[in-house]
Order: structure tokens, then sequence, then C-alpha cells
């Protein structure tokens, strides 16, 4: 145990010296501070709903504002039910938080673990997870997720299952290859000459070393999973009424024949979806410009 | 779509995010015809002839007639088949089909009809006697050997309106005669005094026998032959896309206008406006009335209104348990603001009233009813009477098309289960594939509750009730059955005096008032469309009628 000590002290400095650095990178990058401005504020937003605008989502509709334009009383406008569009946007970015949270996390994990083991054991594992990898791969991700939700069932929770498995495919690539080279170096062959079982390898010194691509991988991730569990909801697949959900916003407004004339029934969902996509994907290329060390000087 | 959402896949997502809102907002303005139709559409053989465009609400289920229900294969039909009995263009009156004349014996149980001479099917073979025989056999008689009964055809609109097929009890029809070439004779079980009209509808047009042999079980769907004596021929059924039709130049009624019609399938009322803005198209139905602003701006377009005879429903399934209870079915009606929801979604296009029977039927109706008004504490009251005071969850299933009676069926439906759970039944929304959901909500158990409706097929209150509350009407409704209901609906069919009539449909109106198994919502005035170069066009108030007489300038 004691043997150890040293080895954990060196580690937490060097983890203390990358952080700072980390840091100092990210606060230079420009995209990423405007990236996670917008990731933070979209995310208070979407927390703090219930208290800045209450709304009950079964009960809702007033047809005395029915498509009213943007004005004071519905400052976006009102849909076809007459629901304020503010109100609507602001509960579809809790729900789409939600699910581009919850399956990017599901294909993080999951993802993550086959490919550390296929990398780290390689042989017969490696090559089963490889065609997994390929065959999951072998399908355009939406076509892939519309045949998850159409067998499941539309609801959020096969959209959030739908989504996340069409991430498990880049995220045991991304894995596999860094545990490759990873664990022909130098420091993770002294632990195992040290005697260290693989449990203890892959999990404190192999995923450690691979966390920056994977955490940079998330973070643009959960930019395509917005996009794809809005083109689920846009097909009429995912979260059924009365649930407020971007990409059913857009294809209530435009099968009900009103878009062209009252456009803010598709324009405003629309913006948010783009908002959210934006900030993650500022936000990964903010981290990616800090974590990636090809990239520092 | 999904090969460009692959294609799109490797930009960066930001792009994407943009892209998505964009092409959304800009399919929709359909301002560039390329940008919504394939290149080869609006010019076929480019030339000297002329095609007529028409955007229908969804693709048809077969061209077979007799085995159809819904009016998007009807309206194919049309230009294809011709009735024994044809309707005034844009009235609901008989003329003269493929029969020029047709009695009933005095006891009303013989429809003697007498057949047009020199007529020939698309296919050369000759109408006759034998051919009427054959096809309404095929619809019929269980045993026609061309019904290919076995192959899975229902037939289901038969029973529907003639109460059963040969060998049923309730079955209207006993006998089918052709006495000799050119007269066919119907003998009924009981009379029936709309006779003429009903075999006039729609759905039952006569087929080239020849034709059916000849393609068998194949006949009548995408890829085989329809073939029929209309002013229309069947060229080409595109799967998923369009119908190709070119004149019939033998047409023994009044000559087709122009050369070729194409009906092309576009389910959304918000893409068929665009192509009809864009020119693509040049004349279209099943708009929803939200969209008459749209309609009145565009100086290319004009809008045209289908006299109203239909009713919007929403139908309660008894066999659900909460739903057996009359209690509760009332408590839905008068949950339910009807008034509010037909002026926000309908406005001008839509009045609703407390019976079934559209309102150019009132006479039949009883004019003491006085509609539900929207009441939710009374409701309250009566579910906790029924011993549902707090409630229960309730399947709700909205059409995925839109027709005439709902031409936006999933807000409306959002906005009976917003008005729904204020008295605490919740809601979940389902909705399957047009043909689908019609053929499940027959099948026992059926919906828990559904929206729907009926356009009439011809103008006497027995074609709403008959096939909504007949014998063979209710296997949506968990099979409920009213014997008196039945009783009335059979006695008025064998009678011809108007006042009995009237008095019998009153009757009914009144128990199914008290009943509230298919809530009427809305009468509605179905909004169409046309380009301004396009006239001649009379829409039936039946719902659908042959194209022969419009022209395009």
């Amino acid at each position: 145990m004691d043997s150890l000590s040293p080895e954990k002290t060196i580690q937490g400095q060097a983890q203390a010296t990358t952080l700072r650095r980390v840091y100092q990178q990210f606060l230079k990058s420009l995209s990423g501070k405007i990236g996670l401005f917008l990731s933070v504020a979209l995310g208070l937003l979407a927390l703090l709903a219930p208290l800045i605008r209450p709304y009950n989502a079964a009960t809702a509709r007033d047809f005395s504002s029915r498509l009213a334009p943007p004005g004071l009383e519905h400052l976006l406008g009102a849909d076809g039910l007459g629901r304020d569009i503010l109100t609507l946007i602001i509960y579809g970015l809790r729900i789409s938080l939600v699910v581009s949270l919850v399956s990017v996390g599901l294909g993080l994990v999951v993802g993550t673990s086959l490919g550390l083991v296929a990398g780290y054991f390689r042989g017969w594992l490696d090559i089963l997870i490889g065609w997994l990898t390929d065959i999951l791969l072998a399908f355009p991700p939406i076509l892939l997720a519309i045949a998850l939700v159409t067998v499941a069932g539309s609801s959020l929770q096969s959209v959030i299952i739908a989504v996340g498995v069409i991430q498990i495919p880049i995220f045991i690539r991304l894995t596999r290859s860094m545990v490759l080279s990873l664990r022909e170096q130098e420091f993770i062959q002294t632990v195992r000459a040290f005697g260290a079982k693989p449990g203890r390898i892959i999990f404190y010194h192999i995923l450690p070393a691979s966390l920056a691509p994977l955490i940079v991988q998330a973070t643009l991730s959960l930019g395509t999973a917005t996009l794809e569990s809005a083109g689920l909801g846009f097909l009429g697949l995912g979260a059924q009424p009365p649930t407020p959900e971007l990409g059913t916003m857009l294809s209530d407004s435009f099968r009900s024949g009103y878009s062209l004339s009252s456009p803010w029934t598709i324009v405003f969902p629309g913006l948010m979806i783009t908002l959210v996509v934006l900030a993650f994907n500022l936000l990964g290329d903010g981290l990616r410009d800090s974590l990636d060390p090809r990239l520092n000087r | 779509m999904i090969t460009e959402w692959q294609r799109w896949r490797r930009w960066r997502p930001v792009l994407l995010g943009m892209a998505f809102a964009l092409t959304v907002v800009l399919s929709n303005c359909g301002r560039s015809p390329n940008a919504t139709n394939s290149p080869q559409a609006n010019s076929p053989a480019s030339g000297e002839q002329t095609a007529l465009v028409f955007g229908l609400g969804g693709e048809p289920a077969n061209l077979e007639p007799g085995n159809i229900t819904d009016n998007n294969s009807i309206y194919v039909h049309e230009q294809i088949y011709d009735r024994l009995i044809n309707f005034q263009p844009g009235t609901t009156e008989l003329e003269p089909g493929l029969a020029t004349e047709w009695s009933a014996s005095d006891d009303g149980l013989t429809w003697t009809f007498t057949l047009r001479e020199g007529v020939t099917f698309h296919d050369g073979t000759p109408f006759n006697a034998e051919a009427v025989k054959t096809n309404v056999e095929r619809w019929w008689d269980p045993a026609s050997p061309t019904g290919y009964r076995d192959a899975g055809r229902g037939y289901e609109i038969w029973p529907g309106l003639f109460g059963g097929f040969k060998g049923d009890e309730a079955s209207t029809v006993q006998a089918v005669n052709a006495v000799d070439d050119t007269t066919i004779e119907f003998v009924l079980n009981q009379p029936f005094a709309a006779f003429p009209a009903a075999i006039g509808s729609g759905y039952f047009g006569i087929a080239s026998p020849a034709a059916i042999e000849e393609a068998g079980t194949a006949y009548g769907t995408a890829g085989s032959t329809a073939v029929g004596t209309g002013p229309y021929t069947l060229q080409e059924w595109r799967s998923g896309d369009r119908i190709i039709l070119a004149a019939n130049p033998d047409y023994w009624g009044e000559a087709p206008q122009e050369e070729q019609l194409v009906v092309r399938f576009i389910t959304d009322p918000s893409a068929r406006l665009a192509e009809l803005r864009a020119g693509a198209i040049d004349f279209t139905v099943e708009l929803a009335p939200d969209q008459m602003p749209e309609i009145r701006s565009d100086s290319n377009l004009e809008p045209v209104l289908r006299e109203s005879l239909n009713v919007g429903y929403f139908a309660l399934n008894t066999s659900y348990e909460p739903l057996a209870d009359a209690r509760v079915r009332r408590a839905i009606a008068l949950a339910i603001n009807r008034e509010e929801i037909v002026e926000a979604f309908w406005g001008d296009l839509g009045q609703t009233d407390p019976h079934f029977l559209p309102p150019s039927m009132d006479n039949f109706n009883d004019k003491s009813l006085s509609a539900y008004e929207y009441n939710p504490d009374e409701a309250k009251q009566l579910l906790a009477e029924a011993g549902y005071a707090n409630g229960f969850p309730l399947e709700l299933w909205y059409m995925p098309v839109s027709r005439p009676y709902f031409p936006t069926p999933k807000p409306i439906a959002e906005a009976f289960a917003a008005d729904l759970s204020e008295i605490g039944i919740t809601i979940t929304f389902n909705t399957k594939d047009w043909a689908t959901y019609i053929e499940d909500s027959k099948k026992a158990p059926g919906y828990q509750s559904f929206m729907l409706g009926w356009t009439g097929d011809y103008g006497d209150p027995d074609n709403f009730y008959y096939y909504h509350f007949g014998p063979g009407g209710t296997s949506d409704l968990g099979n409920w059955k009213n014997d008196r209901v039945i009783q009335l609906l059979n006695e008025a069919r064998a009678t011809d005096d108007q006042g009995e009539r009237e008095t019998m449909y009153a009757e009914v109106d009144k128990i199914l008032y008290d009943e509230v198994v298919r809530i009427p919502i809305v009468h509605s005035q179905p909004l169409l469309a046309q380009r301004t170069n396009i006239s001649g066009w009379q829409p039936s108030p039946l719902g659908s009628e042959p194209f022969n007489l419009i022209s395009k300038d």
C-alpha cells in the first residue's frame, strides 16, 4: 500500500497542473467561452422553467389567443391551441436537454466500457465488439433510431434509448484506439510490472489518460443527440402530446397548415434547436482547444 | 429525407441545426417548384399533350370497386369507373349513369334497371347485364369465383349499406338477375326506397369482368390493372407517388377536357397548398380552414367550397369499462367545449349541433334536442355518480391524415384532451397508418375512443345512420347495439312516406343523443382550392366527383 502512495501524490500534482493549464487554455478560446456561457444560460433556463413560467401541459389551451402574433401578451406569439410559444420552447428545451444528456451519458458509459475491454484484452472480445460496432455503424443513425423507436413504441424513454444506442459505436472506436496506444506506453507497462490487476490498470490509469478526447466527443455528441431527438419528434416519433417537444412543434406547425401564415410557430422552435446545438458545439470546440495536447503550442 | 440526413452528418452539427430549421421554413414557402417536385413531374411527355394535375390527400387503398371505404380511393374510382346511377354535378340528385332508367315494383321489392347500350370497357369488353351481375356478385356473394375472398378481400362496405352478404339474415338483397342483355333486376328481402342511390354511391363502380379474371387477386392494386367504362383510363400507378390517367376517347358521356390526368398523393395540407402555389398541381382538396388567408393572399389561387354533407365525430367504445356507463359518456360530451373548439379550428367553415345528420337534413332531426352545453362541473358530478370521481385513463386515437370533417386531427385531439383532463380523464394519444387505422378500429376490442367522420354517399339520412348504427355497423363501438334503432332504420328504409320517415329518424336522433356513443363534433364545409386557370370544377356534396368537365387554360 505504501509503495503506491507516492505514485498517487505525483499523479495528484500532475492532475492539478493539467487542470490549471486546461483552464488557461480554455479562457483563450473565444468559441469555448461563448459555448460555455450559452450552455450554462440554457441549462439555467431549463432548470428554472417552472419558476419562470408555471405551466400545466395537460390542460393548457386558450383559443382566444390562437395563433396570436408575437406581442406583449405572448412575447413569441401563440400556437394553434393558443399556447404561449415562449413557454413551450422553454419546456421543450428541458425535454431536449434531458434527452441529450441522458442518451449521451448512456452512449458514453456503454461505449467507453466496451471500448476499454476491447482495446485492453484484444482477442475474441475485441473481434466481437468490433463486429457490433460495424453493425451499428452500417445503418444511417437516424434510420437506426427510427427503427428502434418504432419497435419500442413512441415515448420519451425509447427516444433516449434510441439516441443513446446510436452514440455507442463512436465511443467504442474512440476509446479502443486510445487504449491501443496507451497500453504499450511505459507508464502502463510499469504499473503492469508492479503486478496490478487489469481492472485497476484500466480504471486508474488508462481511463483517466483517455478522458480528454472522450469529454470533447461527449460534448459534441450532445449537439447531434439534440438534433436526432428533434428529428424523431418531427417525424412524429418520440414524446407524445401534450409533452412540449421542439421537433414536434415544427411538424405540428407545418402539418396544420399555418407555418407560413403564422411563421412564429415554426421559426422560434427551430431557433431554439439551433441555439442548443450551437451551444454544445462551441463548448466542444473550446474544450478540444484546451484539452488536446497536440494543439497546445 | 433520410439520405439527406446522412450526407449532412459529415458536416458540423452546427450547420445541421441551422439547415434543419431553415429547410423546414424554406420548403414551406414553396416558391420554387423544383424544390418540392421531381423534374419530370409536371411536364408529362412534353409536347401537345395537356395534363391536369390533382393533389389528393393520400394514396388510394386500391382501385377495386366495392372493396374500399375511403374517399381517397373513391376519388380515383370516380375517374375510371361509372356506376349504374350518377349524381348531377354539384348535387345529390340522381341522374342516369350506366343505367338509363330504373323503377321499383309496387311492393318495393324488385328494382329493375335498363342499361345503356353501346358502352364498352376500356379493354374492349362489352358492357351488359352479365357484367353488372358479375360485379355485384363479387361484392355480395361469398361464393363468387372472382371475389377472391380467400385472398383477404372483405367488401365490408356492402354489409355496411346493404345489411349483409348473400345468405346473411339481415341481407337487403335476395337475388340479382340479368333479365336480358340490357336489363338487370335486383330482388330485395325488404323494401329499400333509396336503393338506386345506394347502388349509385362511389364504391360501386362497374369493372370489366374480363380484366378482373385476367388480373386475378392482383386486380386493382398498384402495378396491376383497373378497367372501367369511365372518362379516364388507368395508365400507371406509381406506388407512393402518383396515378397517371389518360382521357378515354370513347367515353359515352361528356369527353374529358384534358388528355391526361395526374393524381398525386400529398399527405400534408401545407405541402398540398405549397405545391398548388408553385403551380406543380392545378387543384387540390381537404385544406385546413387556417389556410384560407394564405389562399386568399395569392392572386393565382381561388378557394373552392364544397357543400357540407358530413359529420366529424368522437366515438366512445362501450367495451372499455368506464365507457360502458352512459353517465360517463355523457360527462365526456359535457366536458368537451365543442362550441369553442369548432369556432377555433373551423371558424366560418364549420358548425356544431347535437345531431349526427348534417344540417342539410335537418328536417329528419329531433329539433327539441339542445346540444350538450360545455359544463365541466356537471361532468365531474356525473363521473362521481358513476364511481369515477378521480377520473380514469383513456386512449384517444386520432387520424394520421386530414379529412374533410377533421382537416387537422392532431391539434383537435389535443384540444379534446385538454378539456378532458379538466375533469380528471387522462389521455394518451395514439395514431397509425391510415389504412390500418380504419381497419383496426373495427377489430375487437377496437380503440377506447377515436376520431372519425363520414361524408354522405347519397343524400339520404339512411346512409349516415345505417352504416354507423345498423345491423353491421357498430363493431368499432364494442358491438354496442340498440334494437329500437335497428328496427327504426329498417322501417324507414321501407317507406317512401316523407312524414313517417321524419318521425322515425327523429326518434333515432333522440336515442343516439341519449346514448352518446358517437359524439357529433362538427359539420364542416370542406375547403378546396384551384389555380385561377382551372374552370369547370363542380365539387359534389358527396365528397368526390369525376373530373371530365374540368379544363385548364
